[in-house]
């Protein structure tokens, strides 16, 4: 009897944290962008699909994304596959690449603008002996945005995979290679399959965490790229709280298809 | 030759990318002018001006909201690692979802949501000890619980059958063996809300702000020194938060 006063006391103490601070304050978020003068409507919707500037948000939200996951998991697996049997440079390019995952975004865009911008020292350095560093020329535009992102956000990919690619069974490598796959058949028919989990994963891991993020649009953006964050963020500082609800409500039935379908294509290749 | 010709481009590409950058930071603080991208003249002139009582009550508030909020994080992880480790209930697995999924939503989405919700605590200290809570104490209690959930259950049985009550068994059993964890925690905590930005940038106010805020602020004026030096000592905090939080973890390993 005391034992279980106990655990349902500890329950509801830690559960309780999470339905007050972030269910119940996203519920008020959500029916405050459905109510307009106290009555239910959706005209704050319809104001948001009508709009110009807001759909184009949601659609650099989903470019940026798209196009930085694309390139991120593209360059991590060319990056693990070229490491991985070389145990002391994979430790340094570990270390390397965890180093953004423990800095904040912000401070990193502020230097990679320091260091590529149309006055970095890095420009500056290559235009000095004649070559012209082509990151200057799209660093402030939504490809600059994606640039950021890669930098910044690939250690998320680039570790778990290494991971996934040190759990594989070197036997089946071996039974592979007796059968005489090798080179790239190896790869696609043997090691690829093992590490797609993993893979999918952190596809999944670095589109949210691109899609979420304020920080690198407000550095690189310079308030000329529009993003769903960046909106909600610039609706809440000119006090229009509605709008700022309905973008945020957009925002997280948005990051809640993109996870409902990794997982089902997750589902599918566990399957 | 050729087989290491790969991985030595990718450890040069990677510290072009990564490395690169963040050394400039530390440039940019040491350097008064510059005559296009290259500086012309070495000197303190923007650690001085850091010391500035208003910059200095940065550092101050950094500190406190950060030291606040672990407290509170900290508390937190503390007892759900003990819930989830050891007591079994129906939706384990749901609570330890729900307690994770603010980690996968935008900080500015959390920020909105408790503004909205708790009008009253609105540009007060609580709100943004508030806002540090739900966004860091979900990776804290990772950290904590993959540290508790390690220790022999044998143990724990050990020192029940042995007379000892459940806090004993708490204070003196699971408290020392998961201090390593718990530790890692504090630091990871303090570290990220030092560090933290986005969930700052909608609930700090004019009395409390932070250095990260002060770096955003300076930035937008474009003083690019006082960021620069504001952006060293973070990158110096946070450079011996990841020592520490890897020291503690090579420690728990090895134990």
């Amino acid at each position: 009897m005391k034992l279980e006063l106990e655990k349902y006391g500890l329950l509801s103490l830690i559960g309780i944290a999470p339905l007050l601070f972030f269910f119940y304050p996203i519920f008020l978020m959500v029916k405050t962008s459905v109510y307009k003068n106290g009555t239910f409507s959706f005209s704050n919707y319809i104001k948001f699909f009508s709009s110009k500037t807001f759909t184009l948000a949601l659609s650099n939200s989903f470019f940026i994304s798209t196009l930085s996951v694309i390139i991120i998991s593209l360059m991590g697996l060319i990056i693990v596959i070229s490491v991985k049997e070389h145990n002391s440079v994979k430790r340094v390019v570990k270390l390397i690449s965890s180093l953004p995952m423990v800095f904040s975004a912000y401070i990193f865009c502020i230097a990679l603008i320091y260091a590529y911008g149309r006055a970095g020292i890095i420009t500056y350095l290559f235009a000095k002996i004649g070559i012209d560093f082509p990151i200057h020329k799209f660093l402030y535009t939504k490809y600059g945005i994606v640039f950021a992102n890669i930098v910044f956000y690939l250690p998320y990919f680039i570790i778990p995979l290494f991971s996934s690619f040190e759990e594989i069974d070197p036997n089946l490598e071996e039974a592979a290679e007796s059968l005489g796959s090798r080179g790239f058949h190896k790869f696609r028919k043997v090691i690829f399959p093992q590490v797609l989990p993993g893979f999918i994963t952190g596809m999944l891991v670095s589109f949210l965490l691109i899609f979420n993020q304020i920080s690198i649009v407000l550095a690189i953006g310079t308030g000329k790229t529009y993003t769903l964050t960046y909106l909600l963020f610039s609706q809440y500082e000119r006090a229009k709280i509605e709008m700022a609800n309905t973008i945020a409500t957009v925002s997280l039935i948005s990051t809640f298809i993109v996870a409902f379908t990794f997982q089902r294509i997750l589902g599918a290749i566990r399957k | 030759m050729r087989k290491r010709a790969l991985p030595i481009f990718v450890v040069l590409f990677l510290s072009l990318l990564i490395l690169l950058p963040l050394s400039i930071t530390f440039l940019l603080s040491v350097v008064p002018a510059w005559s296009q991208a290259i500086p012309n003249e070495f000197g303190l002139i923007w650690w001085k001006e850091i010391l500035r009582p208003a910059y200095i009550k940065a550092i101050f508030n950094t500190f406190i909201v950060a030291g606040l909020s672990s407290i509170f994080i900290i508390i937190y992880g503390i007892m759900g690692s003990y819930l989830f480790s050891y007591y079994d209930f129906i939706g384990k697995d749901l609570l330890f979802s729900m307690i994770l999924s603010p980690t996968y939503v935008s900080c500015t989405v959390v920020s909105l949501g408790l503004i909205v919700a708790y009008v009253p605590l609105r540009n007060t200290l609580w709100m943004m000890i508030l806002g540090n809570f739900v966004v860091v104490s979900p990776l804290v209690m990772k950290y904590v619980y993959s540290s508790m959930a390690q220790i022999s259950k044998d143990l724990i049985e050990t020192s029940y059958s042995l007379g000892s009550s459940k806090l004993n068994t708490f204070m003196k059993i699971i408290l020392p063996l998961s201090r390593h964890g718990i530790l890692a925690g504090i630091i990871l905590s303090i570290g990220m809300c030092i560090s933290a930005l986005s969930i700052m940038l909608m609930l700090y106010n004019a009395n409390w702000i932070t250095i990260p805020i002060c770096i955003y602020l300076e930035n937008t004026t474009g003083t690019l020194g006082i960021a620069g030096a504001f952006s060293t000592i973070l990158i110096i905090i946070t450079l011996i938060t990841v020592y520490l939080v890897d020291y503690m973890g090579e420690k728990h390993a090895r134990f």
